[in-house]
């Protein structure tokens, strides 16, 4: 076996921190370990002033929390409120969306209605008339639909949930007692029953943390999503590049970073309105560039270049080259405002609720959308003012990357092959065993394995075995920099079966080339489009979502965002590799039911691997699991 | 059996205290040439400048000698050694006076190099920092200084320039190779040094070559360097310091540099030992050498105690560890600086630095942060291969677990 | 024999306990809320490093030839004639850091606010009137014990003895089996 080098992105971006003398999250990380045992196993409880409480794991020291909290309640605590954490964020992404599009809708934010199409589709899902009305009436109704769920306090089933997920395994959630009402509620009840003195029971606990994901999969991905694709449009398929390479030295480098498109849609209109103030400042012109998950919201919908995922952040400033990096929400480390220092760049968060000593702050809401991006910009202008003429070393790679893979968007390729039954083309290349399976390989990118490239190995590992990846969030940038968003990336990696469906259909669909064996969904939220494109496949096959030879990956797990999305795939019935460990192994049950005895509740378990050949091997097993299920060889 | 010591300082003592301890009855003899009991030269520095006390210098109490049954001969020169005859013959000329030993340890430390200038040896207000007495005759003028020399930039240099500095002495350091500290580290540490000296006021100037000290009876002028004249009151010669073995000529005892002995710290001649300073033998690496400095003599003449007495120890070699602190930063070095490559950590103005050799380390630089010197220092004595952790070896939190044997891991039981 | 403090590293979590009840213990009140009024802070003498899958509370061993006392010129570094701990005596220490560059353990650092040198000394307050030192009181999981030789030597037997009989004396589930693998790894 050859041994795994550090992607080269990661080593010339190293080596320019180093060059600088700047400690980077490496040296943090270094400086941290070894990382407390307690924690990781998730025997440590703060959860009321009799403690902390440890449990130790060997035996000799304290068995349960002073309360009597056993190790398996613990960890199922701890574990219930990352989850809190995770749903809790898109909830309030999605809240956020749904304003703007009042606002927008009332004529109180500067916004334009752009996704006409997604909203007369869900109006027919949810029953919206749309003959003879105008788009807004629709979106307003649609809206009145959503918002409903917020307020609600009637325990009905929650709108979108119940329409929008598939019918048969919303069965399943009734019978479990899964299905939720309004999303606060469930976010309220979960932080009450883990506070001191109430659930203790470890199974109780994790039900709940199953419902608390399911309202993150369908009030918050699938929310978010629907709402962002009524105003900004669905995404379509687009080329672009990713790297640090995509920063220009002469022009005003912007850098778009956090998850939100409500604020990067605003900057990306205004630096193409106000490029003559750059031009006129010495710049090339204005280079927006995208960054973690507000990233790829730009790539998906305008083709924006893809400069860094999460744990690069703060390396590419080291560069010197960045102008601006404006942030908006989520996975903003409050290292950047420090990094951004020691260089011209303004470093300028915009969230009320995301507030980092020494950044600087410009307040965004949607009314002032537009003053905002101005002030944003003309602050990146200034900061190259300042920079021009000074050295900047910004490594030069860049790869080709294709996104903009929505569900729409492939239904769209595909049916250019097969108009009247798009999605047979794939069914039938995974009946006969060209398509071993779907992997849907998301999350973030964690500097504890990026050194080993544990994403990009464990992705050509599935590709080598024919398995076709779906892709979103920061490891959709490193499957980019690692050029695998590209059709030549299918000769390159991919075993004999998945090469040949792959350039039949490139070439069906008039693409002179074959399809990217790795296909650009878009940001972390955009898993929605996943689950989507399994609900279609599965509604077309007529078996349930889990049944499907398809398999979930979260293979450099950072935020409590991933732990909420692992769970409404374990909901849905769809296994899940994660690595690093989730922090439940101090408590054996909670890792039993976990690991495997789940698999008797919604038929998905998790699998825990660090080593990428190794989860490919797993992953390419359980696929094989679910097909000789579905009678296939 | 009677026992003479030539010398009273760290190795001496070191010797006497392990002969006494193991044989209380036989005699010892410790000569020495200074008048005052041991003493520590090491904050000779400090004392000058008042942040150690006098009493501090003295190490044991005043009751040391007797306790032990130790006899003195201070304020008297061993001038030569009598090999056949076992005799250690005290004082010059009509005052000579002779020693019969059955067993001689020398432990007579290094002296300060005196350059051969005009006007070095005989000026009033020229002081090397050596010997309690050097730092006394620079307290006593002290009052009458405001403006001073100093000689050199080793480490002793660089202790006598702050100390003066914090009397409020404006100082000049006058170094004739391109950087300070030539010894111990090389150009990129040695700038930082530099620069720090010269935030505090220190007027450093290197390839500036000592050639004369100007001045007559009532005192120093200034010192001629570089073909500048550069006034002072005061002077402090810190060129250096070097084993004296001119009074062992003809006593058929080898020297070279110093005074050669095995790993038992005996010299060719039966019966005669040296530790300390004054001897040149193997260090850790088995490189023979020259390396003063506290611990070498401690541990060199604990060593030759034991032998002494028939107690077969042998000496692992001579560390070769420097550190000086620098206004109060800690700046250390140990090996050589002659590898292959080097690894080097750059943070909060720290810096650290390793030389490697065949994947192994051969020495090490370290500018503000010394902490796990003494690891790494023993990872090269030790011969360590550290290829394979060498990216973890400059990063922070590494530590002796990186190296302690790992138990197998667990099995995993049933849950 | 007296006692000293031995360590089964197998059983460190890497908690940091030690850490925080070292520094409290040399602090001026002895409190948690104390230590972190004091200033300067008080220094913890333990460091809790990476040991591959293990983790390894390190500190001075109080060696019985300890490099450190040779290698200190102001007779600082002292050995206790009774517990036979290593400390500092502190009036005497000039910070010249001799100490710091001969342990072989890196068990002796720089303080850089106090400028004395700074080390483990076996708590002789806790021990005088018998309880551990308090790093070993602090660990949760008994990694650390403050015992005789003999004693150890003891436990070690007891333990090898269960092995061989097929009972461990420190079940561990799978799934903590797992963890410690796995943190050899990332
Ligand atoms: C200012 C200064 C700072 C120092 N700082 C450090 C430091 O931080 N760390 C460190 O490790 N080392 C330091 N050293 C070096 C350290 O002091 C010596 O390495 C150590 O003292 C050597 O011990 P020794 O016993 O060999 O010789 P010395 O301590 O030099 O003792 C020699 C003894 O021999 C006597 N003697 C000499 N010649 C004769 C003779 N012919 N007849 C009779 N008696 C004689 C002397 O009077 C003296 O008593 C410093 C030295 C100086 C001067
Ligand atoms: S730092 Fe203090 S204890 Fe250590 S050797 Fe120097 S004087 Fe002695």
């Amino acid at each position: 076996m050859k041994p795994i080098e550090i992607p080269i992105v990661e080593k010339s971006l190293l080596a320019i921190a180093k060059s600088r003398d700047m400690g980077t999250a490496r040296d943090r990380l270094a400086a941290m370990k070894p990382q407390c045992g307690f924690g990781e196993l998730g025997t440590c409880c703060r959860t009321c002033y009799m403690g902390p409480c440890r449990i130790d794991p060997f035996g000799d020291g304290p068995k349960e929390g002073i309360c009597g909290l056993s190790a398996d309640a613990m960890v199922a605590r701890n574990l219930l409120r990352e989850t809190v954490g995770g749903t809790a964020s898109h909830v309030g992404h999605a809240r956020h969306v749904l304003l703007t599009v009042r606002d927008a809708l009332d004529g109180k934010a500067p916004y334009q209605i752009k996704g006409e199409a997604k909203a007369l589709t869900l109006a027919k899902l949810f029953g919206v008339a749309t003959e003879g009305r105008a788009a807004a009436d629709v979106v307003r109704d649609l809206l009145n639909i959503a918002l409903q769920d917020f307020g609600r306090q009637d325990e009905q089933p929650n709108n979108w949930v119940s329409k929008r997920a598939p019918a048969a395994e919303q069965e399943l959630w009734k019978r479990l007692g899964l299905m939720y009402s309004n999303p606060h509620n469930e976010i309220e009840m979960a932080m009450h029953a883990t506070s001191m003195g109430n659930d203790a029971d470890p199974v109780s606990m994790l039900m709940r943390l199953l419902k608390v994901s399911l309202v993150d999969g369908w009030t918050g991905l699938t929310l978010t999503v629907d709402f962002q694709d009524i105003l900004f449009g669905t995404p379509e398929v687009t080329v672009t590049e990713a790297a640090v390479g995509v920063l220009e030295k002469d022009s005003v480098n912007i850098a778009a970073h956090g998850h939100n498109p409500v604020l990067s849609e605003k900057i990306l209109e205004w630096a193409g309105k106000l490029d003559a103030e750059a031009v006129a400042a010495g710049a090339e012109r204005i280079n927006v560039v995208g960054v973690c998950c507000t990233g790829n919201e730009l790539s998906m919908r305008h083709g924006v270049k893809l400069a860094a995922h999460n744990s690069q952040t703060e390396l590419i400033l080291t560069t010197g080259a960045v102008d601006a990096m404006v942030v908006d929400i989520q996975c903003i480390w409050p290292q950047l405002a420090q990094v951004a220092k020691c260089f011209d760049t303004a470093f300028i968060t915009t969230d009320d609720m995301v507030r980092i000593p020494d950044a600087r702050h410009i307040g965004f809401h949607p009314e002032h959308a537009d003053e905002s991006a101005q002030e944003i910009i003309r602050a990146a202008i200034d900061s190259f003012k300042r920079r021009r003429g000074k050295p900047v070393d910004i490594p030069q790679h860049k790869t080709t990357a294709v996104a903009g893979l929505s569900v729409e968007s492939i239904v769209d390729i595909l049916s250019k092959v097969d108009a009247a039954d798009p999605l047979k083309p794939v069914i039938d290349n995974v009946a006969n065993g060209n398509i071993h399976g779907f992997a849907g390989v998301v999350g973030c990118s964690s500097i504890k394995f990026r050194d080993k490239a544990m994403t990009e190995e464990m992705v050509k590992a599935l590709l080598k075995q024919n398995v076709l990846v779906v892709t979103t969030g920061c490891t959709a940038h490193i499957c980019g920099q690692a050029g695998l968003l590209t059709g030549a990336a299918t000769d390159l990696y991919c075993g004999d079966g998945l090469k040949a469906v792959l350039t039949a259909l490139g070439n069906a669909a008039g693409l002179g080339g074959p399809l990217p064996p790795v296909w650009h969904m878009g940001a972390c939220v955009d898993n929605s489009r996943i689950v989507d494109l399994l609900g279609a496949v599965a509604g077309r096959l007529g078996v349930k979502v889990g049944q499907l030879p398809a398999v979930g990956s979260a293979p450099e797990l950072v935020q409590e965002k991933a732990i909420s999305i692992g769970g409404s795939f374990l909901a849905l019935g769809v296994s899940c590799h994660i690595a690093p460990a989730p922090r439940v192994l101090g408590g054996p049950l909670v890792t039993k039911i976990l690991t495997e005895d789940l698999q008797g509740i919604t038929g998905a378990i998790v699998h825990v691997e660090l080593e990428a050949q190794k989860a490919a091997d797993w992953m390419v097993a359980h696929i094989a699991e679910k097909r000789a299920g579905l009678g296939l060889k | 059996m009677r026992i003479v010591i030539v010398g009273n300082g760290p190795a001496a003592v070191a010797a006497a205290e392990t002969i006494r301890d193991l044989d209380g009855g036989c005699g010892i003899v410790m000569v020495s040439q200074e008048s005052v009991p041991f003493y520590s030269p090491c904050p000779l520095a400090e004392y000058v400048e008042a942040s150690v006390p006098r009493a501090h210098l003295f190490l044991r109490p005043e009751s040391f000698y007797r306790d032990l049954g130790i006899e003195t001969r201070f304020g008297l020169a061993a001038t030569a050694v009598d090999s056949a005859a076992r005799k250690l013959t005290l004082g010059s000329g009509a005052a000579a006076t002779q020693l019969e030993y059955d067993r001689l340890l020398i432990a007579a430390g290094a002296r300060a190099v005196m350059p051969p200038l005009p006007g070095l040896a005989d000026t009033p207000g020229v002081f090397a920092l050596k010997t309690l007495a050097d730092a006394e005759g620079i307290l006593a003028r002290l009052a009458q200084v405001r403006r001073a020399v100093v000689i050199g930039s080793g480490f002793i240099g660089l202790e006598a320039a702050q100390a003066l500095v914090r009397k409020g002495v404006a100082v000049t350091v006058i170094e004739a190779m391109g950087q300070v500290l030539p010894q111990m580290l090389d150009a990129e540490l040695a700038a930082l040094v530099e620069s720090r000296l010269r935030e505090h006021g220190v007027d450093v100037r290197t390839n500036s070559a000592a050639q004369a000290v100007l001045g007559g009876a009532a005192g120093v002028a200034a010192v001629k360097a570089g073909g500048v004249d550069i006034p002072c009151e005061l002077v402090v010669c810190a060129a250096g310091v070097r084993p004296d073995v001119a009074w062992l000529a003809g006593s058929g005892i080898a020297t070279a540099a110093g005074v050669l002995v095995d790993d038992r710290m005996a010299t060719n001649l039966p019966g005669i030992y040296a530790a300390g300073d004054i001897v040149e033998t193997n260090d850790s690496l088995g490189q023979r050498r020259v390396i003063g400095n506290w611990p070498n003599a401690v541990n060199g003449g604990r060593i030759a105690g034991l032998n002494m007495m028939g107690v077969e120890r042998r000496y692992r070699g001579l560390d070769g560890i420097n550190v000086v602190r620098i206004f109060d930063l800690p700046v250390s070095s140990f090996g050589g600086r002659d590898g292959e490559r080097s690894l080097c950590r750059k943070e909060g103005g720290h810096m650290r630095k390793l030389a490697l050799r065949n994947g192994r380390i051969v020495g090490g630089q370290f500018y503000g942060d010394v902490n796990g010197t003494g690891l790494y220092h023993e990872l090269m004595n030790k011969g360590v291969d550290v290829g394979s952790f060498e990216d973890e070896l400059l990063a922070p939190g590494f530590g002796i677990g990186r190296l302690m044997p790992q138990p197998p891991l667990p099995l995993r039981r049933a849950a | 024999m007296e006692k000293s403090i031995f360590t089964f590293i197998e059983k460190c979590v890497a908690c940091k306990g030690c850490e925080i009840a070292c520094a409290v213990e040399h602090s001026s009140d002895k409190t948690l809320f104390g230590a972190l009024a004091d200033n300067p802070r008080p220094r913890q003498r333990v460091r809790v490093e990476a040991a591959g899958a293990y983790s390894y509370p390190a500190r001075c061993q109080h060696c019985q030839e300890a490099a450190c006392i040779a290698a200190c010129p102001m007779g600082a570094m002292t050995r206790d004639p009774d517990t036979h701990a290593v400390y500092v005596d502190s009036h005497k220490c000039v910070g010249c850091w001799m100490c710091v560059m001969v342990c072989p353990f890196g068990g002796v650092s720089a303080d850089p606010v106090a400028k004395k040198a700074h080390k483990c000394d076996r708590c002789p307050e806790r021990t005088a009137v018998g309880l551990d030192p308090a790093c070993v009181a602090a660990c949760p999981t008994k990694a650390m014990v403050f015992a005789t030789p003999e004693e150890i030597a003891e436990l070690r037997r007891q333990a090898t003895a269960a092995a061989a009989a097929g009972i461990a004396t420190t079940p561990v589930a799978s799934s903590v089996a797992a963890w410690r693998t796995m943190k050899g790894g990332a």
